[in-house]
């Protein structure tokens, strides 16, 4: 043997031990690491896994998250509700979701909110593959939304992942650290206390929980635009195709969900009027489309238009996200819907509002 | 498939086992020909089309210019080639430049002529391999290289993947003998190129990302901050850009050594440089001799006089600015250089009367300030508004690169100024860029690598890729040099 092949085998064997030991000590640190884990994905649906299953879940990305209130559901209808809106969710997640939920048990109802953005042309199913999919998942989203290495890298990284701790918990060996160099990064420890705090917060029991609520970010879209239009951020106008992959998933969706018995209602969730007036060229011809998807399913729409839904900016925390006044009333407005379908099955141990009992 | 993502990492491994598995140089060259067109078509397989259209077209023309004796078909052929060259690049990068600059003028005098970009999608590196085949055809037609013979060879040249999107631009005379040779595996330059490939993964994704990040809110809009804010976002682009694009030709040049080629060098320190012709001896090494070579030394170069020097100068850097993109901010950043090379020999005059060591310190700090001053302008592109069908107005971009430049020095009255979090992680940041500047000048002047104890080195690169794993960001953003 060579000095530099003696050389490079010892060089080699300790940078393999130092990685094995780094791994170990990762894992060692798992319990403390996991505080600072976000895991959207896995916290609401962990509510429904472990608990009794709500006979209505509200079902969305951030949208729904803000702008479908249980309370308003329950107080029309009789029935417990939830809110799974999980921020940055789209129809492949709601999919995979609602396979992976409603397997043992099953809601009556399936409330889906929905935006032009959810069924955007270029949408590639990354954090679902990262965060939600299995195998099947993966070779599914190949043949719908076509294959895409980012999506495969996404599953194969998740996959993965527990092969390296290091790599794996990357995020929250940042935060970690973070925290604890306070003394020379008093902000960034800051923002990793914050962000501990909020993973140790318990999800609230009906899934619901808006900023206004609670305090939080008073301030509407109208009142930012006067002080600072750069501080409110432009949503993006969508890319969007009747026939994009996304429109035949709300289809699958839809289907799917009656196949397994579940009636499901859709709820156009809207933008600010600000938004609405730049997306004028793609909106309609969205809501049309989904529309159409609906009555193809036999699912029934609500557009919350203008008309029905009066809205203003200031009715708005950010560009797509509604504030509390208005989320009420387009739940309500969801809610009178689903009484005067009769969606759901009568329960006479409920004493289920009449229509008109729900005010506008 | 950028360098740094795993889809290339794969890529990369597959063809790299293949190509050390099999003697054949044939098949090598073969082989890594089809991974350049797969490589290039894994961002887009129907643009690939004109890769391999100027490719058959230029090693016809190569082949043409060696048989025909006649000095005017000999031009005819050259003069052939540069126009389908620069015909592709006018369409494909220019065209909208020019019919929206038009647009404009004539809107100017009251000519309304209701025309719209056409929004052609640029083809990734087409700037760099057009460059490369041009210089192909001036050095058969100039007799300095007899022409290819082999058509995959030719073709390698020209799509060779670590530099076919950015750079470096490589000569044929410098390539294309390498593929004469029989290549032979070898550890010691396996091991140099590893080390190359992870320096220049760790600029890209450790500082020039992590830069980006921090400054580009300020170049956004840079009325929310602070001067000390404005000069910190000015230095960090100048380290992000640096990082970005010299990560990006380490990782290439360490590639290419990987399967036995030879690169030159694109940078030396640029930040170290002393003078503004000293500064493009050392950035971007490879366009910058392109244009001494086959544009300044042309037109005359030094030759004829201070004011034709200054005119040739002038319109170099002025096409140089050109050259990096179609946009009028990016001219008036080369109109800064070209400005900035006629002043420096009256600079220098200037200081002659200075210490030595005085004068060498305000030749750097001359050089620095007006490198990164036009990095301001660089930095600041018309961009595409969200849901806008067109990109801002060149005046509007301008205008934030003016008001950023003036508030360096006249101190910005800002009345809720947007506190620059990350001011603690820029300077590191910044730091760490520093000592690669120092690790490279070491290289360059031939000191002898580290070497640490073997149990100490395995320790250490063990700790280097866990950095890279950890504070890596979670999206790498594309180099900037591939939009060029």
């Amino acid at each position: 043997m060579t000095e530099n092949a003696g050389r490079r085998i010892i060089l080699m064997a300790s940078a393999a031990l130092t990685l094995i030991g780094a791994d170990a000590l990762v894992r060692g640190m798992r319990a403390e690491l996991t505080a600072y884990t976000v895991a959207d994905y896995n916290r609401k649906p962990s509510v429904i896994a472990n608990g009794p299953m709500p006979r209505i879940v509200l079902m969305g990305s951030s949208r729904a998250k803000y702008a479908l209130v249980p309370d308003e559901f329950e107080r029309a209808t009789g029935r417990s509700a939830y809110n799974l809106g999980i921020a940055g969710s789209k129809v492949v997640e709601w999919i995979t979701l609602s396979r992976a939920l409603f397997k043992a048990d099953r809601p009556d109802l399936v409330v889906v909110g929905i935006n032009a953005s959810e069924v955007r042309l270029d949408y590639s199913p990354t954090d679902a593959a990262r965060n939600l999919f299995t195998l099947d998942d993966l070779f599914e989203s190949c043949s719908h939304e076509g294959v895409s290495t980012s999506v495969i890298g996404a599953y194969l990284q998740s996959a993965a992942g527990p092969l390296c701790e290091v790599y794996h918990h990357r995020y929250e060996l940042r935060m970690w650290a973070q925290e604890r160099l306070g003394g020379v990064l008093p902000k960034h420890a800051q923002q990793a206390r914050e962000l501990r705090e909020r993973v140790a917060t318990p999800e609230p029991p009906s899934g619901y929980a808006h900023p206004w609520a609670q305090g939080e970010q008073l301030r509407s879209v109208e009142e930012r635009l006067l002080n600072n239009v750069a501080t409110v951020e432009a949503a993006c106008v969508p890319l969007f195709s009747r026939d994009s992959p996304s429109m035949s998933r709300l289809a699958q969706l839809l289907d799917e969900l009656r196949a397994g018995g579940i009636r499901a209602i859709v709820v156009y969730i809207p933008n600010c009027p600000r938004t609405e007036a730049r997306w004028r060229d793609v909106e309609p011809q969205a809501i049309n489309a989904i529309a159409s998807v609906c009555r193809e399913s036999g699912a029934p729409f609500v557009p919350c238009s203008q008309e029905e839904v009066s809205r203003t900016n200031r009715d708005f925390i950010e560009e797509v996200h509604v504030g509390l006044p208005l989320a009420r009333t387009i739940s309500r407005r969801a809610a009178r819907q689903i009484l005067a379908l009769g969606l759901l099955p009568i329960e006479t141990r409920h004493a289920v509002t009449k229509i008109n009992d729900v005010p506008d | 498939m950028i360098f740094s993502s795993w889809q290339f990492a794969i890529f990369f491994v597959v063809v790299f086992g293949v190509y050390w598995a099999v003697p054949s140089r044939r098949f090598r060259h073969g082989l890594l020909l089809i991974a350049s067109y797969v490589f290039y078509a894994a961002w887009n397989a129907k643009l690939l089309s004109i890769v391999v259209g100027l490719t058959l077209f230029d090693y016809g023309v190569g082949l043409a210019l060696e048989q025909v004796k006649s000095d005017r078909r000999r031009k005819f052929l050259l003069i052939a080639s540069l126009s389908a060259n620069l015909g592709v690049l006018a369409v494909f990068k220019y065209a909208d430049f020019f019919i929206l600059s038009l647009r404009d003028l004539l809107a100017g005098t009251g000519i309304d002529t209701g025309w719209h970009a056409l929004n052609i999608l640029l083809p990734v590196g087409i700037s760099f391999h057009t460059f490369q085949t041009m210089s192909y055809t001036i050095d058969v037609y100039r007799r300095r290289i007899s022409a290819c013979r082999s058509l995959v060879d030719f073709a390698l040249f020209v799509a060779f993947f670590p530099q076919l999107v950015a750079g470096p631009i490589v000569k044929a005379v410098e390539f294309l003998p390498q593929l004469r040779n029989d290549k032979r595996f070898d550890w010691p330059r396996l091991d140099a190129a590893v080390v190359l490939f992870m320096v220049g993964l760790t600029k890209k994704l450790l500082i020039a990302d992590q830069l980006a990040s921090l400054v580009d809110p300020v170049f956004a809009d840079p009325t929310h901050f602070t001067t000390r804010d404005l000069w910190l976002a000015m230095l960090c682009y100048g380290g992000q850009i640096y990082c970005d694009f010299s990560g990006y030709t380490d990782m290439a040049i360490a590639t290419a050594r990987l399967l036995g080629f030879d690169m030159c060098e694109n940078f030396a320190n640029p930040y170290l440089a002393l003078s503004l012709s000293d500064f493009w001896r050392r950035w971007h090494i490879s366009l910058s001799t392109w244009f001494r070579d086959y544009l300044y030394i042309p037109l005359g170069g030094s030759r004829a006089g201070p004011w034709r020097t200054g005119a040739n100068l002038m319109i170099t850097m002025l096409l140089a600015g050109l050259w990096h993109g179609a946009s009028w901010t990016f001219v008036i950043w080369g109109a800064i250089h070209g400005s900035a090379l006629i002043a420096s020999k009256s600079f220098s005059r200037m200081t002659d009367g200075l210490p030595r060591r005085m004068r060498t310190i305000t030749a750097w700090a001359a050089t620095f300030l007006v490198v990164h001053v036009a990095w301001v302008f660089f930095r600041c592109q018309p961009v595409v508004a969200i849901g806008a069908a067109e990109a801002e107005t060149t005046s509007a971009a301008l205008h934030r690169a003016l008001y950023f430049v003036q508030h360096l020095f006249v101190p910005a009255t800002v009345d809720q100024p947007i506190w620059l979090m990350n001011k603690v992680p820029m300077m590191a940041l910044l730091a760490l860029m520093a000592v690669f500047h120092i690790l490279d000048e070491r290289r360059r002047r031939g000191s002898p690598p580290i070497r640490l104890p073997a149990p100490i080195a395995g320790v250490s690169y063990a700790a280097w890729i866990i950095a890279l794993m950890v504070l890596s960001p979670e999206n790498t953003n594309p180099f900037i040099y591939f939009q060029f």
